[in-house]
């Protein structure tokens, strides 16, 4: 069910930093003007410091905008009561929550604050979203645990289901993979994918995990030199925009991306040639890998002092390295690489 | 879900229960032995062999008891308020500088009064200590609603209120220095704390403002479990967080101030009954946690005072002392088996 091109998140000349008391303030980003559409899963990406969890803030409404304008809903977000935004517009901080005796189901029946009594009393339909929120985030068999307990990752998934609970249209997630491990982080993107996906739900979600966010968002809102540049992954890439806006680092290391495979990598100063044969492409390709982190250049046969050669024998890889006539055979690119540091 | 339930059920059965007993316990112990049959004919049927013994138990046991029931109720509720509001597990009732707003209001009566007017007999249960008491409570909490008005940033706020207190505590120091002995005295047996000069005249008014503490704090039941989960989350499940702190800081205020004015500042029960509650509870729900605390808190506060009359002895010891020592080893047990503390705040 996804929905079409239904405006839901509009940024109007938007100019979003902190305020200082009581003078304009220090302005991040802006004016930007962008839209996010019904169904659709935003990574929003940019270097620290650039305004990532500042904008998420604001369009939250925890944060008010220096200049211009945020609607939602094709209203003015400044129009909308505290309780009525609860309702439409759910927020997962990176903040560690540690609450002492707080059981994981008892953190997803919050979630419906918003749409409870002055009591907080949980009708049966409200159980019933509960439920679903745990299903969804697969938090059943954690229910009774204390959120003390559990891991990053079971905490993180127990703070999203708390708000799915909330049961809004929108989801806005500051850096949700953030101490996750590889695995983790995928199950949490993969999460919020179908919740797009099968539910129509508008999701943002701050992150610095280009791999993941390249594959699994429908568009990118990077921020770059205080605008929003925008796309799908692939147009970012193939415009060069995240290459450009990625490359430097303050310190002065140069990282490239490969436009093949959209990974990036520390661009290396590279002084000795040499050359490389192999019959399997994945041991050219790893073995390439290792060569270029120790600073070989891989070329021509003919241009090359020193030969590698790498095939399988016995289900085992072999590796050949020949300098001057002198040939040796090591087992693994660890021991490669180990040589190669000793003959240059 | 259910099971909790069940669970909770018996708990709260178990313990009123242990209340009921502790409150009968409480009217028995005191320096003039009644037994407990001529006890129950005086509650009952309202008759004694000995009508001096009526006296007793009606002006001078039965406002105690009931006394120390209160002053339980309010500063453990106010403690727990506290603690969540400031996301910190020893916060307590006089984090706000209650007591000390209090002590200063009673101290510039006691002994400020006196440096104008020639020396007098000065008596703790007249309405004008309880007033300074309040007085000086009210404004400190004044302060601190205007502080919060403005001032977003909850550590902040819990700075300027320790600050205010330290305020109030030096203005006190130096009204000491310049006191009569006798005065002194008395202002030092105030801050001692004590259940028994409350009369049952004063009794429908202690309860009255105590009621209205409480029911502020149940109208915010709601607003206190979201701030569990930090003021941005509070925020975004519709909460409005100022609003809500005011209205705690106002609970509190009633709670402890009125305690204060009735009893004198009351140590470590606001601390750690909280703790105790959710320990034995076993939740972090205020759904059940602001019953659940005033019921120990009452437990607490009521074995104290039979602690402090020292059965078997005409003396009696400070209630304040008897507090702290009940209370201290119970902080001390969640500090030592909290030692992440700088990942709380």
């Amino acid at each position: 069910m996804r929905q079409g091109r239904e405006n839901i998140i509009d940024l109007h000349r938007l100019e979003f930093g902190f305020r200082k008391g009581r003078s304009r303030g220090h302005s991040l980003a802006g004016p930007v003007s962008t839209t996010a559409f019904g169904g659709e899963l935003i990574a929003v990406m940019g270097r620290n410091g650039s305004g990532k969890s500042t904008l998420l803030r604001t369009i939250s409404g925890l944060m008010k905008p220096l200049q211009g304008e945020i609607q939602i809903f094709n209203s003015p977000l400044a129009e909308y009561s505290r309780k009525q935004l609860a309702r439409i517009m759910g927020f997962v901080s990176t903040e560690v929550v540690r609450v002492p005796g707080l059981r994981v189901s008892d953190l997803v029946a919050l979630g419906r604050y918003p749409h409870t009594n002055w009591f907080g009393k949980l009708s049966s339909s409200d159980h019933e979203v509960v439920e679903r929120a745990l299903d969804l985030t697969s938090l059943q068999a954690l229910r009774d645990r204390d959120l003390e307990e559990l891991s990053d990752g079971e905490r993180q998934r127990a703070m999203i289901a708390r708000t799915l609970a909330q049961d809004t249209r929108i989801l806005i997630l500051d850096e949700p993979t953030a101490f996750l491990d590889l695995s983790h982080r995928y199950a949490i993107i993969d999460l919020l994918r179908n919740l797009a996906l099968e539910h129509g739900k508008t999701i943002l979600y701050s992150t610095h995990d280009l791999q993941i966010a390249l594959q699994q968002s429908d568009k990118i809102w990077l921020i770059h030199e205080q605008a929003i540049l925008e796309g799908a992954p692939e147009d970012m890439v193939l415009s060069g925009k995240l290459r450009d806006a990625l490359r430097h680092t303050d310190s002065g290391t140069e990282i490239e991306m490969d436009l093949q495979t959209g990974e990036f990598a520390v661009k290396r100063m590279l002084h000795h040639n040499i050359s490389l044969s192999s019959r399997s492409d994945e041991l050219r390709m790893w073995t390439n890998k290792a060569l270029e982190r120790n600073g070989f250049k891989v070329v021509e046969n003919k241009e090359a002092s020193i030969h590698v050669l790498v095939e399988t024998r016995d289900g085992h890889p072999k590796w050949t390295i020949e300098k001057n006539d002198k040939r040796i055979e090591l087992n693994s690119i660890y021991d490669l690489s180990l040589y190669l540091r000793t003959i240059v | 879900m259910t099971r909790s339930r069940s669970r909770n059920t018996i708990l709260f059965a178990g313990f009123t229960l242990l209340l009921l007993v502790c409150f009968m316990a409480d009217l028995f112990i005191g320096s003039v032995h009644i037994a407990i049959g001529d006890l129950l004919s005086i509650i009952f049927s309202g008759k004694s062999e000995q009508p001096e013994w009526i006296t007793i138990l009606w002006d001078f046991r039965f406002p105690r008891a009931m006394t120390a029931v209160f002053a339980g109720i309010s500063l453990s509720l106010a403690g727990l308020q506290m603690q969540t509001v400031f996301r910190n597990p020893l916060a307590g009732p006089y984090v706000l500088g209650i007591s000390s707003g209090a002590s200063l209001g009673v101290a510039l009566l006691v002994m400020g009064a006196v440096m104008f007017l020639p020396q007098r007999e000065f008596h703790f249960q007249t309405w004008g200590v309880i007033a300074a008491a309040w007085i000086g409570s009210g404004a400190v909490m004044f302060l601190l609603l205007l502080v919060s008005l403005r001032i977003k940033d909850i550590m902040t706020i819990l700075i300027l209120g320790i600050l205010f207190g330290s305020i109030t505590i030096a203005i006190v120091s130096i009204l000491q220095y310049f006191t009569h002995e006798a005065l002194l005295k008395t202002f030092i047996v105030w801050t001692l704390g004590s259940l028994g000069n409350v009369t049952r005249g004063q009794l429908p008014v202690l309860a009255g403002t105590l009621s209205a503490g409480v029911l502020l704090s149940l109208v915010c039941v709601k607003i206190l479990n979201t701030l569990l989960l930090g003021e941005n989350y509070a925020r975004s499940m519709g909460v409005g967080v100022t609003t809500g702190r005011i209205l705690l800081f106002i609970s509190t205020s009633i709670l402890a101030g009125t305690i204060t004015a009735f009893c004198g500042p009351i140590g470590f029960i606001g601390i750690a009954v909280p703790h105790i509650g959710r320990l034995v509870w076993k939740t972090a729900d205020h759904r059940v946690l602001i019953p659940a605390v005033m019921i120990l808190g009452a437990i607490v506060l009521l074995i104290s005072d039979m602690i402090s009359q020292l059965p078997g002895s005409d003396r009696v010891l400070p209630i304040n002392s008897v507090t702290a020592l009940l209370g201290i080893p119970v902080v001390v047990w969640i500090v030592v088996r909290n030692r992440r503390f700088a990942n709380i705040s």
